[in-house]
């Protein structure tokens, strides 16, 4: 299966996508599942932590930080960088 | 009595609702087999009791590590624990898209289930309006909003609970295979389970579980599973993987249309709070700055800010051991009583106002939401040693002292990453370990020419055994990790919770409780093992020749004045105490121990002070004082009585440069504490863990200091 999304470890803070998909299916990538990174679901890259460069993202309203390694498993879509006016809803 | 199950996500308020349900009842145990804490209370209900169990949080019940099984055997009946007559499922009202999937699971397994829809506050501040009615109906199971941290709700939320347990309440069975693949699936393991040895399944959610279990967990928790699964779903690892996750978009499809139909959300007037102050905290400059700050602050209450309450509780263990003296005739009753069970009960009251400080230190930072952030930001770091982010403020407290350090695990959710991080916590330099170091540097290199210049010899040395024990610790991580703790670094997908302010009853009931657990269960061990280490240097009981006593009592006698005659009978007392504890079982352990610490240049001396100091380190030096002939240090300023004890170690037992650096680095790296060995078995519910690092860590301090000393010894120095 091709996936032609953009995987979320390279989205820059302020990044709105939403999930094409999920690669793989082991521990981590059933997890992010279960936590609600379903295809089609809205997330936005709230910012990069400080001290190694995890991602800290808004996904069905809760925040989650998620390692570069695991962030590389979620391959986004419509990809589209928000007005700078902070965007309402999460 | 009815048994209550607790479950729900992480960060829902679970353990608040569980203290606002049971109070100061609750009492923290283990799962059988394995380190996971196990957390019950009880709670008045009219005439009867209800036993409520708080689950561990948790996602989802398909479980990826056997810690996670845990609330599914639990909720199913498994590992000791009854089937719960009902389930409490915490839900984080402002957040329900995410925590509905693990009530959905569990109205699945066909309890009386009641959820408990909490932080409904937060959830208005943020715009949104549930409409719990329509939710209770859509699920077919009561759903009662509250607010755990003021009370609210916690009586409807009694009467849900009984009424459920009267009338079971038909929870909508929500579960249906998306797809005549998985429906065909599920037949099939179904069908075949009981001819390939799985148990039987009630529910198409329990096949669904067993299906989209992962074999090597199954294999962990109940042996031969695993197999019997893979035989009998006869579908590739892959192909069920491509199942489960069909059905969790199945289910996530399923919550999105009920948000959708009873949660409204008006746009919020401004951005969040949580997220204006993780500008700060989060802040690429400010952010590790303020952790800096942040942790040193906790690490300074733990190291310094402890000590008065120390000071006074041993000056009111010494008045009290002092008024038994007074009260008991001289006898070997009142010795044990004195010098073993009340200086066991000190040695234990000592480590309180540590464990109490660290723990409401934590219990702040959890409670707030900043704990999290801590360990995204050091995940990176503690990732070197294969562990994740949430070991850094156990092994940072290890830094003042291993005990509270080891406790400090049990907020560690992994049980493999906490055992790593309990067997590496005592490489931690802790606080005992400075006195030991600093009488080592203050003998043989207080006049050492400073390094540049500027810098003193003696204070780098003793930088370098912290840096010592870091780096072995990172070491002896990773050769953990790879053996005895093997598996994949635990994921860190973590869940940064809003900010929120902690409430003084849940921090008040947490340093309670870790207070009283070290005290009732690791307290007792303490005691035993000091009274058995007093015994050890108490008998046998020889007493001086007499013919040295004859020499040394002509002496009191050709004194000339008061003082000098005192002075001489000091040294009578001092010769005996020497030779009593020589000749003890400890002594003759000292003289047996001589011809393996002669290589790193110890003598049988030092070889006493080794297992004295067993008691706590900072006491290998009264130890010494005693076998030098020169008591216990009683009336002398500390610093005379370090140097007198630092010259009998050049004197007698021929302390050089070098030998003191080996010394240096045998306390740097071995486990010399008995009140560690007494946490770690009882932190990991096992005395293979201690014996294991006792001897572990000993053996690799014995090979550091040879090797040092063989290094100098070849470098020409002596």
């Amino acid at each position: 299966m091709a996936t032609q999304g953009r995987p979320l470890c390279d989205a820059d803070a302020g990044t709105d996508g939403e999930v094409l998909t999920i690669v793989g299916d082991g521990r981590v990538p059933s997890r992010l599942r279960e936590l609600g990174l379903t295809p089609g679901t809205g997330l936005r890259v709230v910012r990069r932590a400080p001290m190694g460069g995890a991602i800290v993202v808004q996904v069905r309203g809760f925040t989650l930080a998620l390692r570069r390694d695991e962030a590389a498993l979620v391959q986004l879509s419509a990809i589209g960088v928000p007005a700078l006016a902070g965007g309402g809803d999460a | 009595m009815p048994e209550i199950a607790l479950a729900g996500n992480p960060n829902t308020g679970k353990t608040t609702l569980f203290n606002a349900l049971t109070g100061s009842t609750a009492r923290v145990g283990n799962y059988p087999g394995i380190t996971v804490e196990r957390r019950s209370g009880v709670r008045q209900v009219g005439d009867g009791q209800w036993s409520i169990h708080d689950l561990p949080g948790c996602y989802s019940l398909l479980a990826l590590s056997p810690e996670e099984e845990i609330a599914h055997q639990a909720l199913t009946g498994a590992l000791g624990n009854p089937r719960p007559n009902a389930v409490i499922v915490v839900l984080d009202a402002g957040n329900l898209a995410r925590n509905l999937l693990l009530l959905m699971q569990i109205c699945d397994l066909g309890l009386p289930t009641v959820a408990a829809l909490n932080l409904m506050d937060e959830a208005s501040a943020r715009g949104l309006s549930i409409d719990h009615e329509g939710l209770s109906a859509a699920l077919g199971i009561p759903c009662v909003p509250m607010v755990a941290r003021r009370g609210e709700g916690v009586d409807a939320l009694e009467r849900a609970v009984q009424q459920a347990m009267q009338v079971p309440p038909v929870a909508r069975q929500r579960w249906q295979a998306p797809s005549p693949e998985l429906a065909a699936a599920l037949t099939a393991l179904r069908d075949r389970g009981a001819a390939h040895g799985l148990p039987p399944m009630a529910s198409e959610f329990e096949a669904c579980w067993w299906l989209f279990s992962d074999p090597e967990t199954l294999e962990a928790t109940r042996p031969g599973a695993g197999a019997a699964l893979v035989a009998a779903s006869g579908l590739s690892p892959s192909a069920r993987a491509a199942l489960r996750s069909q059905a969790t978009e199945a289910r996530f499809a399923d919550i999105d249309r009920l948000v959708a139909q009873h949660v409204s959300r008006a746009p919020p007037r401004r951005r969040p709070m949580t997220e204006r102050i993780d500008s700060v905290l989060l802040n690429p400059v400010g952010g590790p700055l303020l952790f800096l700050l942040v942790m040193g602050a906790l690490f300074q209450a733990v190291f310094a800010g402890v000590t008065p309450a120390v000071d006074a509780i041993d000056s009111v263990m010494a008045a009290i051991s002092g008024q038994v003296s007074q009260w008991m005739p001289a006898s070997v009753l009142r010795d044990v009583i004195v010098d073993g069970v009340l200086a066991g009960i000190a040695g234990t009251a000592v480590f309180v106002p540590q464990i109490a400080v660290l723990f409401l230190g934590i219990a702040l930072l959890e409670d707030s939401g900043y704990l999290a952030r801590a360990a995204l930001m050091t995940d990176r770091l503690l990732g070197r040693a294969g562990l994740p982010g949430t070991a850094f403020v156990p092994l940072l407290s290890s830094f003042a002292c291993n005990v509270p350090g080891i406790m400090a695990a049990r907020a560690m959710p992994s049980p493999s990453d906490r055992l790593v991080t309990i067997l590496i916590a005592p490489l931690m330099s802790c606080s005992a370990r400075l006195p030991v170091y600093t009488l080592v540097t203050a003998t043989v290199f207080a006049d050492a020419a400073p390094v540049f210049g500027v810098l003193s010899f003696g204070g780098l040395l003793v930088l370098g055994m912290y840096g010592l024990g870091l780096v072995l610790a990172l070491l002896v991580g990773a050769v953990l990790r790879r053996t005895v703790a093997r598996g994949p670094r635990s994921g860190l997908m973590l869940e940064l919770p809003p900010y929120r302010m902690p409430s003084a009853r849940n921090v008040a009931l947490v340093v309670w409780r870790r207070v009283r657990q070290f005290c009732l269960e690791t307290g007792p061990l303490i005691v035993a093992l000091t009274v058995v280490l007093w015994a050890l240097m108490t008998w046998p009981r020889v007493e001086l020749p007499a013919a040295t006593r004859a020499a040394l009592e002509a002496d009191v006698a050709a004194a000339v004045d008061a003082p000098g005659r005192e002075r001489a009978q000091v040294r009578i007392d001092d010769a005996a105490s020497a030779h009593a504890l020589s000749h003890s079982a400890a002594g003759v352990i000292g003289h047996a121990l001589e011809p393996v610490i002669a290589p790193l240049g110890f003598d049988w001396r030092i070889g006493i002070g080794l297992v004295g100091s067993f008691a706590a380190r900072e006491v290998l030096i009264p130890v010494l004082g005693r076998v030098y002939g020169r008591g216990g240090g009683e009336g002398l300023d500390e610093d005379a009585y370090q140097r007198q004890v630092g010259g009998a170690l050049v004197g007698v037992s021929q302390l050089t440069p070098l030998v003191g650096v080996s010394l240096m680095i045998f306390f740097a790296v071995a486990m010399q504490c008995m009140s560690t060995v007494a946490i770690i078995a009882r932190e990991t519910r096992s005395w293979r863990w201690p014996v294991a690092a006792l001897l572990g860590l000993n053996a690799l301090a014995w090979v550091l200091a040879y090797a040092a000393r063989q290094l100098g010894l070849a470098a020409g120095w002596s």
